[in-house]
């Protein structure tokens, strides 16, 4: 499960928490449509699967974004956390990480090997909306701007600014962070370990028990 | 077109560094990050990856190679896949798209395919993958002899001495893996996807493909299944790995392991002078169903340690270790430990 | 209508490590007592494994031959070092003996002579096949992964005899590597021939518990054995005139006359599917290649 990280964008999300999914769709719907025009390319390579929809869970965002692709189109919703909407695929990682992918300055498979993004459901959809979006050569601060319209001069350097003032205090919180969860985390893995022991004794009993069966008598 | 020419400067010794391309962004990012070569293949099933949303359509493989030519670098066509009895056009198709195109080889594993591109391409160069599994000199002599081949990828089965022996024994260019994901049996003679999935890396050009691959997290972590079956299990935070049936945990004499292989990557950037003196023609980086982060990396990487070799110096192990699986690197069959 | 002569029966080569004891018996059994037309000898897997035969080959030989049984000595699967080159090439110096190639160095040494093609070998298709029949190639043992489809357009190419693995768990993969010495924690260089303790392989589980694979050494095969009794007579209908079941522990006497009687229409085939089930370890049944789907499957006549 990827938890959310204990990251200045975590606190940020908690008091963005108050706005309505209403004040964020329209950035959504710019978005789609600003890919759709520039980059045409990642609807194409996804066409051959036919309809998909991808549930993207920024774990430390107050919203999730339902990524529909049909027909060479795509669109995005904004959703509430709590909002109960059936997707293939269900896509989990923090802001940052995602932002990485979108622009393909992050390794999907690095992100993944190492447990900062995490999926479920169909995987060739998300394996294939990972290569197709790799594929882009999306320009992530260009694109946001753009689809915020006359703000856009503004909204570039803001964005800019925003990055590495976040780049600074992430690794603050990293630190404020693990000290506050560590210990209830080694209790939990420790439980864990416990099932899991448990589990393989209990295969290892049927195994047995099977292999009894089939022994000549 | 016009071709640039490749840099009078560069020394004659220099190892060619041949780079993965799975989308027109990887295969530029390739070239600007030092590639001598580019490697890519055709959206559908003549080619060993496959997968969903990589590869190239004949436009852009015919601007890639427009891009590559344009800084100096070759490109080359993986159309290795096996193509099934009744069903031979779109290998075919590929073929001759790959020399209209003006790919600079093209790189076959099928010994039917290789007689037509001989037959009906003879100005097309010829490369033989790794997929056709030639693992001595005369398995590579007898490709040249018949077909003209004029390059062997070996298999990932060799050690360096035995790599060495080889070359001592054949006219053939030899371009051998330095880099990424690992297939510890005989490439091209493995029926392990297949036999879980009905999709193999020869039939179809996949191995454990993400159609059969689910991710199922439970109270303690994440399990990894292939075609239904538990290929892996990975506690929280522990690096996890894609479910590769051969980088799997499985049973056996009553105990489990890794049994084939750990979910690592190949990694020689340290052992190239070795690699060199063996008397090999390029090297190879594997991963084209990686991103372009991870191609930048690691060409830029190897492209620096290439240059060093030619200007002498001594190599650093450069930072490439988190893009490897499992963040662990082995230097594979290359040294006879690993057997 | 020509009525298809009838089908042959071959007895493939004994992919696992038995000692040449229990080897010798067997052969001898084989000889006396099997209804199979042909008998693959020879060691396909293990280059280790090799010089311990070479004493026993000559009266077996002898002993098939004898019997009327007709002899292919079948050759390394994977070649990795000169000195294994080298005995290959002296193993088919030997002009009185029907090589199985199962490799492409191996296939160019045997180049004008008579030999046939083993299923490890990757043919596809009709041009790879076509290049194999001008290098003197005459018969060929298909991949047990190719599907029904392309086995009936190989065998209409009539480019040469074809036979198919039918009995027996397939050979999935070949590896420079050796699993079961590293599931005993040893080297392959140090491996104190531990594959010679499972004559069948050595089973492998999921994480489930699950029985899967079997190890043999370097080799890797399904855990499930292959069994197309039910599909031999539309083979023998797309020509087909070959097929090979594969050595096991079981008794190899009485499968072989089950396919033999399969082969001849003089059994019923879901019979003998029946009757050969779970015959190794209990392992199920599987014909799913034949059918283009998953190997380990077992698909029921519609």
């Amino acid at each position: 499960m990827t938890t959310p990280p204990f990251s200045p964008i975590l606190l940020g999300g908690l008091l963005m928490r108050a706005i309505p999914t209403e004040l964020i769709q329209p950035v959504a719907d710019g978005l789609a449509r600003r890919l759709q025009d520039r980059h045409p390319g990642i609807f194409e390579r996804l066409s051959p699967l036919g309809p998909r929809r991808f549930l993207v869970d920024v774990v430390d965002l107050p919203w999730n974004f339902l990524l529909s692709v049909a027909e060479s189109e795509g669109r995005v919703e904004v959703l509430r956390k709590d909002a109960d909407e059936a997707a293939d695929a269900t896509i989990r990682a923090p802001l940052k990480v995602l932002f990485g992918l979108l622009d393909g300055s992050i390794d999907g498979d690095a992100m993944f090997f190492t447990r900062d993004m995490s999926f479920e459901g169909d995987t060739e959809a998300v394996v294939a909306l990972r290569n197709a979006l790799d594929g882009a050569d999306i320009d992530l601060i260009a694109d946001l701007a753009e689809s915020l319209g006359p703000l856009k001069g503004g909204a570039t350097r803001l964005s800019e600014c925003l990055l590495a003032a976040f780049t600074r205090l992430e690794s603050d919180f990293a630190a404020v962070g693990d000290s506050l969860v560590q210990p209830a985390v080694r209790r939990a893995e420790a439980q864990a370990r416990r099932i899991d022991e448990l589990e393989t004794r209990c295969a290892q009993l049927e195994k047995a028990l099977r292999r009894a069966r089939t022994m000549p008598t | 077109m016009t071709r640039v020419a490749r840099d009078p400067s560069r020394p004659v010794s220099t190892l060619e560094l041949v780079c993965p391309a799975g989308t027109p962004a990887a295969l530029r990012t390739a070239v600007d990050a030092g590639a001598h070569t580019v490697y890519c293949g055709f959206r559908d099933d003549t080619n060993a990856r496959n997968f969903p949303g990589l590869n190239f359509s004949r436009e852009e493989l015919a601007e890639g190679i427009a891009y590559a030519h344009d800084h100096a670098a070759d490109v080359l066509v993986a159309i290795n896949t096996f193509p099934t009895a009744g069903n031979l056009d779109p290998w075919h198709r590929a073929i001759d798209d790959a020399a209209r195109l003006g790919a600079d080889a093209v790189i076959l594993a099928d010994i039917g395919l290789i007689a037509y591109a001989r037959d009906n391409h003879p100005g097309l160069r010829r490369h033989l993958s790794v997929q056709a599994a030639a693992s001595t000199p005369e398995g590579v002599n007898f490709y040249a002899r018949e077909f003209g081949i004029a390059r062997v990828v070996l298999p990932r089965v060799l050690t360096l001495p035995e790599i060495k022996e080889l070359n001592r024994h054949t006219e053939v260019e030899t371009e051998v893996f330095v880099f990424g994901g690992l297939c510890v049996m005989a490439e091209g003679r493995c029926s392990l996807s297949s036999y879980v999935t009905g999709k193999s890396p020869n039939k179809t050009g996949v191995c454990s493909p993400a159609s059969h691959v689910e991710y199922v997290e439970h109270g303690s972590g994440l399990d990894s299944r292939l075609g239904g079956f538990t290929i892996n299990r990975f506690a929280d935070g522990e690096p996890a790995g894609y479910p590769t049936l051969c980088k799997g945990r499985f049973g056996a004499n009553d105990k489990t392991s890794y049994l084939f292989e750990e979910p690592v990557s190949l990694n020689l950037l340290t052992m190239l002078p070795e690699v060199a003196d063996a008397g090999v023609t390029a090297l190879k980086i594997e991963g084209r169903q990686r991103g372009k982060a991870y191609v930048e990396k690691v060409v830029k990487a190897f492209r620096a340690a290439v240059d060093a070799l030619d200007r002498g110096e001594t190599l650093d192990a450069a930072a490439i270790d988190d893009l490897t699986e499992g963040g662990r690197e082995t230097a594979g069959a290359y040294k006879r430990t690993w057997l | 209508m020509t009525v298809p002569a009838a089908a042959k029966l071959t007895l493939g080569p004994l992919l696992f490590n038995w000692d040449n004891d229990r080897r010798r018996d067997f052969y001898f059994r084989v000889a006396d007592e099997a209804e199979v037309d042909t008998v693959v000898l020879g060691e396909v897997v293990c280059a280790k494994r090799a010089p311990f035969l070479n004493p026993l080959w000559p009266e077996v030989i002898e002993r098939l031959r004898a019997a009327g049984k007709e002899v292919v000595f079948s050759t390394q699967a994977l070649i990795l070092s000169s000195r294994e080159m080298t005995a290959m090439r002296d193993l088919v110096a030997d002009d009185g003996l029907y090589f199985e190639a199962n490799d492409i160095a191996v296939d160019d040494m045997l180049k004008g002579r008579r030999h046939m093609i083993g299923p490890m070998m990757n043919v596809y298709n009709e041009g790879t096949l076509a290049t194999l029949a001008a290098n003197g190639a005459d018969r060929i043992c298909l991949p047990v992964e190719l599907p029904g489809r392309a086995i009936a357009a190989l065998t209409k190419s009539r480019l040469m005899e074809v036979e198919v693995f039918v009995f027996g768990r397939m050979p999935l993969a070949i590896a420079a590597r050796c699993y079961h010495a590293r599931a005993h924690n040893l080297a392959k260089d140090n491996c104190q021939y531990v594959c010679a303790r499972d004559p069948d392989g050595m089973t492998v589980d999921t994480l489930d518990g699950k029985p899967f694979l079997a190890v043999n050494g370097t080799q890797t095969m399904s855990y499930a054995v292959a069994n197309l009794a039910a599909e031999i007579p539309a083979m023998i209908e797309m020509g087909v005139g070959r097929f090979r079941i594969s050595p096991h522990a079981a008794d190899m006497i009485k499968i072989a006359a089950l396919f033999r009687a399969v082969a001849n229409g003089t059994a019923d085939p879901a019979e003998v599917l029946e009757e050969t089930d779970g015959l190794i370890d209990g392992a199920p049944n599987a014909n799913g290649f034949f059918h283009d789907e998953e190997g380990l499957k077992y698909k029921n006549a519609e």
